[in-house]
């Protein structure tokens, strides 16, 4: 996590509330904010604010990783109900518990904390969990 | 015009630790079926502070944008300087222009917060405000506070329309009362002996404070149907209630530390959510918290508009839960660490 | 594509240096002995500091001006131009040296490339070098990467990770062959089944190792060849094409498209079809990459990889094609920068009949492909014949 400041003020709309954008042409919402339609290349884009659900496209648990100080737990792919695409951890949840096609909701959890540049800030982000109940 | 409360939230974490196997840990005995929360790895005041609010925001049906402040109590802020609130706006999507307020430093920050929250609203300043009561309590291993302190948040959308509960009146009873302190050079938090902090501190401020309440409203013991209560220690409530005229079952149903332990200022936020859960209209709630030598009450009366709006969010989250033990619950609270 | 190179340029040198944790080896010291092994190789014999017109130099993370190897090799003066594209950087090096001599510009080209992946403990564990969306947001390693595919093809074609151990056995007892590899040792299904997970479904087993290597190849104008060798091989096609980078923008999660694409424009190119290649160099990174690479290259159908591998169709003495005569990247090694060449150099000895053990018996057309980035973004192929198409 070598960034500024700047960097996170840049993405936090994205990944503190789940901003993304719907594409005029094409319709496809993609995640975080681009300039451009990664599908269609088109420009012309409205704000539009992520579903907190979704499914599990796919997953794997890793367990060695780089500094080994976190719990194995799930990395996965999710597509929200609205057709868009992240990608990120899993919590609140054993990582074998994770399966494709499984339903999730996307909840806001600390990801880390930056070093290098602009040291000890708190990043969030979205992280996903699979829906008990 | 009236200000209560238009929808509520709760956020409570999903693993749990029995407190007999804490006791274990350091070879005393412990009988007692109680239980606390234990938040993830990646959890902190602010991610739970996040989710009770949308839960209440959803569950009172306005917009993000209609709300045009924030409040928010906590005494673990994860920054000791860099306020909560903002990261909460950008969280949940608030106006540019709504107003943000930290309140910190003891336990009943959420409560202050509640009553800044009535000010601003009666005052005509704004129309809806958002409450919230986070915490992420970490006690010192093997005293007493690690068999109690926890994690949990709840939140309160306040209005002056659609209400499911009118808020009729508040007290305070305050004094310099030292129970519970931490500094720069104490990193988790000092307690005086249980029996004066429950003696000298909880129950004759609350006491006072809920006297002072009743007076003021011209309303007496039995006019209440239930009392939600803040939850250092389930005894000290037990306790208080005596001197009170309140009777055990009217607490019951806001009894949550024995499930999930004392989660600070969330503690009778939460305790008011699990009432709000099964009280009918008309059925009068008497909320009181306790920090450092000060009480907050209020009188909450339930209108008819609860019972269509329906959940039972506190029941729901708790029943949610995975059980992990001791080591881990040391590990991801950063008790256990690597040596460097 | 307006232009074919097919037929023009000729692959008359390849020299590689044993693979493995070299610590006594410095970066230059690996590449000069791969260099100087290279040199040896061109039959007739070769004046470099005449007869080499540009270099071609390839590394991630080894020194990254042209000018340090123009000094480490003997040839001051000449252009040298570094290029990287995550681990396709070796087959790229040699594609561009390939353009080069075939635009006219050169008649003689060098592609070097080199890796010094354990100087420092993770190498490719730790070397998660994409580009997720924004700067925080995860940090994963390449076996996770790679393994979110093979968990999708798992659910969707009911391939298993048996069949993903089936391929590890295979590189082993190729590379069990092969004097150059990394390892050298046979394995069964149970080994890599029963070894630690590193990032599920993928254990030990099924991720190639961390390994220092280092690689060269010398291309020329095909009418110039006979100058150099009676033997030479041509290079017939190549391809290269790319995906998202952005981990959660990619189309599939069963196939890599990037794959799909370049090895198509190089069958075009080269004017054959996926029957007529007798030996592939793919890029098992990870054995699922493997796999999900018999299908995208069109050696089986799409969802049959499982099968593909289970009815031992390329292995060395079954079926064709032949898939890692060399035993891999799993046995032999990833120095990432110096393996696209390596495996160019696996193809030169073979189209020669010169790779002892694990000769493909008559073979003609082979390929050469790796796929970089995490979870590919980018993939380049390279066909390569003895004799012109």
């Amino acid at each position: 996590m070598s960034t500024a400041m700047p960097d996170f003020w840049r993405w936090a709309p994205s990944v503190h509330r789940l901003v993304g954008v719907k594409c005029k042409r094409c319709d496809k919402v993609t995640w975080p904010t681009v300039e451009m339609c990664p599908y269609c290349g088109s420009t012309e884009f409205e704000k539009v604010q992520l579903s907190r659900k979704g499914k599990i496209i796919t997953y794997s648990i890793p367990h060695m990783m780089p500094r080994g100080d976190v719990t194995p737990t799930a990395f996965a792919i999710v597509e929200t109900e609205d057709g868009a695409r992240l990608a990120g951890y899993a919590t609140d949840c054993d990582p074998y518990e994770i399966k494709c096609d499984m339903p999730v909701e996307i909840v806001i959890r600390r990801i880390g904390i930056s070093g290098v540049l602009d040291e000890g800030l708190i990043v969030y982000g979205p992280k996903f969990r699979p829906i008990r109940k | 015009m009236v200000s209560g409360i238009v929808g509520y939230g709760v956020y409570i974490p999903w693993c749990r630790i029995k407190v007999a196997d804490i006791a274990k840990a350091w070879e005393v005995p412990f009988e007692f079926p109680i239980e606390k929360t234990v938040p993830f790895y990646d959890e902190d005041s602010i991610t739970m502070a996040v989710e009770a609010s949308l839960n209440a925001i959803r569950h009172a049906g306005v917009e993000p944008t209609k709300i045009d402040a924030i409040f928010f109590g906590t005494t673990t802020n994860p920054y000791l300087e860099k306020q909560g609130s903002s990261t909460l706006a950008s969280m949940i999507g608030t106006r540019n222009d709504a107003m943000l307020a930290d309140f910190a430093n003891s336990a009943r920050c959420s409560t202050v917060a509640l009553s800044a929250c009535l000010d601003a609203l009666n005052s005509g300043r704004i129309n809806y405000g958002l409450v919230v009561g986070a915490d992420m309590l970490i006690g010192r291993p093997g005293e007493a506070t690690d068999y109690l302190s926890s994690s949990g948040a709840g939140a309160l959308v306040l209005g002056k329309e659609e209400l499911i509960a009118e808020i009729e009146g508040s007290s305070s009873y305050a004094t310099d009362f030292t129970d519970t302190w931490r500094s720069e050079d104490i990193r988790l938090p000092m307690t005086t002996h249980p029996r004066f902090s429950r003696d000298y501190g909880y129950t004759p401020h609350v006491t006072s404070a809920v006297k002072g309440l009743m007076e003021k409203i011209g309303k007496g013991p039995d006019d209440f149907k239930f009392a939600a209560f803040s939850q250092p220690d389930p005894g000290y409530v037990m306790h208080a209630i005596r001197g009170i005229g309140i009777s055990p079952d009217k607490v019951a149903q806001g009894m949550v530390s024995q499930f999930i332990g004392n989660p600070g200022s969330a503690s009778v936020l939460i305790a008011l959510a699990a009432i709000l859960d099964k009280a009918k209209s008309g059925e009068r709630i008497l909320m009181a918290s306790y920090g450092e030598g000060v009480s907050d009450t209020f009188s909450i009366l339930p209108l008819g508009k609860i019972e269509e709006k329906r959940q039972n969010v506190v029941e729901d989250y708790i029943e949610r839960k995975k059980y992990v033990d001791y080591a881990t619950y040391l590990r991801w609270n950063r008790l256990l660490e690597r040596v460097r | 594509m307006s232009v074919s190179i097919k037929n023009k340029v000729a692959l008359i040198g390849g020299g590689v240096i044993k693979f493995g944790e070299l610590f006594e080896k410095g970066f230059f010291d690996m590449m000069t002995e791969a260099y100087l092994n290279c040199l040896k190789s061109v039959d007739k014999g070769i004046n470099p500091a005449k007869e080499i017109d540009a270099v071609w130099y390839g590394t991630i993370a080894g020194p990254s001006t042209g000018a340090t190897v123009a000094q480490a090799l003997g040839l001051i003066g000449k252009p040298v131009t570094r290029l990287e594209n995550a681990c396709a950087t070796g087959s790229d090096t040699f594609r561009n040296a390939c353009i080069a001599v075939a635009s006219g510009l050169y008649d003689v080209v060098l592609a070097v490339a080199a890796e010094k992946m354990l100087d420092r403990p993770g190498g490719l564990i730790q070397a998660a070098r994409f580009f997720p969306p924004y700067p925080w947001s995860y940090a994963i390693t390449m076996p996770t990467a790679f393994a979110l595919y093979y968990t999708r093809h798992m659910h969707v074609f009911g391939t298993t990770r048996e069949h993903i151990a089936m391929v590890a056995v295979k590189n082993h007892e190729h590379g069990f062959l092969n004097p150059l590899s990394h390892f050298r040792r046979k394995i069964t299904v149970d080994t890599v089944l029963n070894s630690p997970i590193v990032s599920w479904p993928f254990t030990l087993y099924d991720c190639c190792p961390i390994t220092d290597g280092a690689a060269a190849a010398i291309v020329c104008k095909a009418d110039l060849a006979r100058k150099y060798t009676d033997s030479p091989v041509y290079v017939v096609g190549n391809g290269l094409s790319s995906d998202p980078a952005f981990m959660h923008l990619r189309t599939s999660f069963t196939s890599f498209p990037c794959v799909i694409e370049s090895s198509r424009q190089a069958y075009k190119m080269a004017g054959i079809t996926p029957k007529d290649v007798d030996f592939a160099e793919l890029h098992d990174c990870f054995t699922g990459t493997e796999l999900i690479c018999y299908e995208d290259n069109g050696f089986c159908k799409k969802g049959e990889g499982g099968k593909f591998i289970e009815e031992g169709i390329p292995y060395l003495g079954a079926g064709k094609p032949v898939v890692n005569p060399s035993g891999g990247l799993k046995s032999h090694g990833h120095p990432i920068g110096a393996t696209g060449i390596a495996q160019i150099v696996e193809l030169f000895w073979q189209l020669r009949n010169e790779a002892g053990e694990r000769q493909v018996k008559d073979s003609h057309i082979g390929l050469q492909q790796n796929v970089g980035g995490a979870g590919p973004q980018v993939c380049c192929t390279n066909i390569l014949s003895n004799k012109k198409l």
